[in-house]
């Protein structure tokens, strides 16, 4: 078997750990009571989730991103190459075949989104409020997911680096559901009720006043 | 004091909405500028996601792997009595419950029930702050945390009467509206009693008081006691079942209205056919609908401008009605404080912290931040539409020798009627 496939093969089997355990993360969610909130509605819940998952995440929508504009700006560049470091993965059979551009965008975004996620580390120690707060986890997971953007841009420029990609995303993968990187999934439900809750009450995403302006 | 029945609480109150907000935290921090007790002090303690810290801990330890495991090898501490008594100050003096925080976190997480479920944990321990525990204990005694037993709620309401030349129309059956004042308007704003009786005689509006519903203030709620916040809410919706109106109206009052309109039937069985209202959401619709008309510009001297109180704007949607009325009383010197809206900041008297006399100086530091507000936006008058942040701007004016004018909206509207 060559280091290729064996490498592939721990990939898969990392992910499957990972899915199982946020599957059964999730579960052990799920089976805890849900009360619904029974309170008559003043706006649309519907129209509230859309906007949670749409302007409701614009840079101008909220205050505390227009002032902190550079980590927003950090957080959604690191986000984005993540995103594309699994969209490498995915098509890592066949990197060969992309054209060199591409190959390119994607290892310059993917690298940028690298060291975007290393600051951090240095953000969270200089930072005496995310100092506080900060656990090793939050360390972990910055390593590892800066580790695992990294080389997709190293294996999008160098193939031989492949192997190590496998290995780490493995790692990465039945890492997630004991890490904070978990979120990736709470994020919609969080999102959902957050939308949910405030469309409700009329507070978010309602044609009236702020959003109809 | 009894820790093992607050973390069972915890346990309790984590049913899956509240465990998937603690899933999705990735502790960046974010929500801590959005506190205002944090902003005034900077401290890390003071950030919201570590007021939920026992609340997390408490599932983590109790629902997840890595909880247990952390526990088993030490990293992680059980909960402990000095744990409990730590966060009680944290969470009853510095936290307004105004959920600005849930604005700002970049996941969405409800912050400020998350708070209140932890206060409801430390309440079942027995950890409140004494002061706070006194006016939930008068509450329970008297019927209020101001002492407006019946004989003094008769003879408040008489000299409102009398001094305003006022009609209140008193248990009524077959009104179909009942207003509830809360404590502090009674007691330290009986103008505003004047005020909303006026404005309801010229809408027409078929209303009365109740003598058994006569305080629609819940330190039960601010407490987090879900038995307490059930008893005192119940006194209201009997009144009301028994008069049977068909509204309940919430005057001045923020957390008052959160409670009734929005946890009760979460709570409780709510009588049907009666709906919550707030005394802004009533304004709103007299004006656009044309039951009351409003003097264009009668406040067009001096710059005003409008305090979006927590639990009636930012938590209960009424977010336009007022900027409505202000654009017609004042439509060349109404200005907007930044930020405002659902991103307001808080005044900091809410939630019960204006009881708790040790907490007054964080409060009156959280309110600094609300005097810079307010002079960026030159205002010379600050109006707002719930009692306990006007007690709280009163206070403050006077404790910073400012010169600003505080009024009630529903004063203004009353003041503006065309005749
Ligand atoms: S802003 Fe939200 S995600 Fe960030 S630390 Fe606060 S609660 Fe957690
Ligand atoms: S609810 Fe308000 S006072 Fe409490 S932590 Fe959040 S921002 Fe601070």
């Amino acid at each position: 078997m060559s280091i290729v496939l064996v490498t592939r093969i721990f990939a898969l089997v990392g992910i499957g750990i990972g899915i199982l355990g946020i599957l059964f993360r999730l579960g052990s969610i799920m089976n805890r009571p849900f009360k619904q909130d029974l309170a008559r509605a003043q706006g649309s819940s519907t129209r509230g989730v859309l906007y949670a998952f749409t302007l409701g995440m614009a840079p101008w929508e909220k205050e505390s991103t227009a002032i902190h504009w550079i980590a927003y700006l950090r957080g959604i560049l690191f986000h984005v190459g993540i995103f594309l470091a699994a969209a490498v993965l995915i098509a890592s059979p066949w990197l060969n075949l992309l054209p060199g551009w591409i190959t390119w965008t994607a290892a310059v975004i993917t690298g940028a989104s690298a060291l975007l996620d290393l600051a951090g580390i240095f953000m969270r120690l200089r930072d005496p409020n995310l100092r506080v707060l900060s656990l090793p986890d939050d360390f972990a997971a910055i390593l590892i997911t800066s580790a695992f953007t990294g080389l997709a841009c190293a294996t999008l420029i160098w193939p031989a680096i492949l192997p190590a990609f496998y290995v780490l995303t493995g790692l990465m993968a039945a890492y997630i559901p004991f890490s904070k990187i978990r979120h990736c999934v709470y994020f919609f439900y969080a999102k959902f009720f957050f939308g949910m809750g405030y469309g409700h009450r009329g507070v978010i995403g309602q044609p009236e006043g702020k959003y109809a302006e | 004091m009894q820790t093992q029945t607050a973390i069972n609480t915890f346990i309790e109150e984590t049913g899956s909405w509240v465990a998937s907000q603690l899933e999705a935290c990735t502790r960046c921090g974010m929500c801590a500028e959005a506190c205002h007790f944090y902003q005034a002090t900077g401290d890390p303690e003071f950030a919201p996601v570590w007021k939920i810290e026992l609340l997390k801990r408490a599932y983590e330890q109790r629902f997840t792997l890595t909880g247990k495991l952390k526990l088993a090898l030490g990293v992680d501490k059980p909960i402990h009595d000095e744990d409990v008594l730590h966060w009680s100050k944290i969470i009853y003096e510095a936290c307004t419950l105004c959920n600005k925080c849930s604005m700002v976190c970049p996941m969405g997480i409800s912050l400020g029930p998350l708070i209140h479920d932890v206060r409801t944990g430390i309440s079942k321990a027995g950890a409140v702050p004494a002061d706070l525990m006194a006016a939930v204990n008068k509450q329970m005694e008297e019927g209020s945390p101001l002492g407006v037993t019946d004989d003094v709620y008769n003879d408040r309401m008489e000299w409102v009467a009398d001094e305003w030349e006022v009609e209140l129309p008193m248990d009524q059956r077959g009104a179909d509206t009942l207003v509830v004042f809360s404590s502090i308007e009674i007691m330290k704003f009986p103008e505003n009693i004047a005020a909303i009786a006026k404005i309801l005689h010229k809408a027409g509006e078929k209303w009365t008081l109740s003598r058994k519903g006569r305080e629609v203030v819940n330190f039960g709620f601010y407490e987090g006691s879900p038995e307490r916040t059930k008893i005192i809410m119940g006194r209201v919706f009997d009144a009301a079942k028994e008069l049977g109106v068909k509204k309940i109206v919430v005057t001045e009052c923020g957390h008052a209205y959160d409670a009734l309109r929005w946890t009760a039937a979460n709570m409780m069985d709510v009588p049907a056919g009666i709906e919550v209202t707030h005394i802004v959401a009533l304004l709103g619709e007299y004006v656009k609908t044309g039951r009351i008309k409003l003097k264009q510009g009668a406040y067009n001297d001096g710059a005003i401008t409008f305090h979006d109180a927590c639990k009636i704007q930012r938590r209960g949607g009424h977010i336009q009605e007022p900027r409505d009325i202000l654009h017609i009383l004042a439509p060349d010197s109404f200005k907007e404080m930044t930020p405002n809206r659902e991103e307001s900041i808080c005044c900091g008297g809410g939630g019960g912290v204006i009881a708790i006399k040790e907490a007054d100086p964080i409060r009156y530091a959280a309110f600094e931040l609300k005097i810079d507000q307010i002079k960026k936006a030159g205002a010379k008058t600050v109006a707002m539409s719930c009692s306990n942040c006007r007690l709280q701007f009163v206070d403050c004016v006077q404790h910073f020798n400012l010169d600003v004018k505080v009024a009630g909206l529903s004063q203004m509207v009353a003041d503006a009627l065309e005749e």
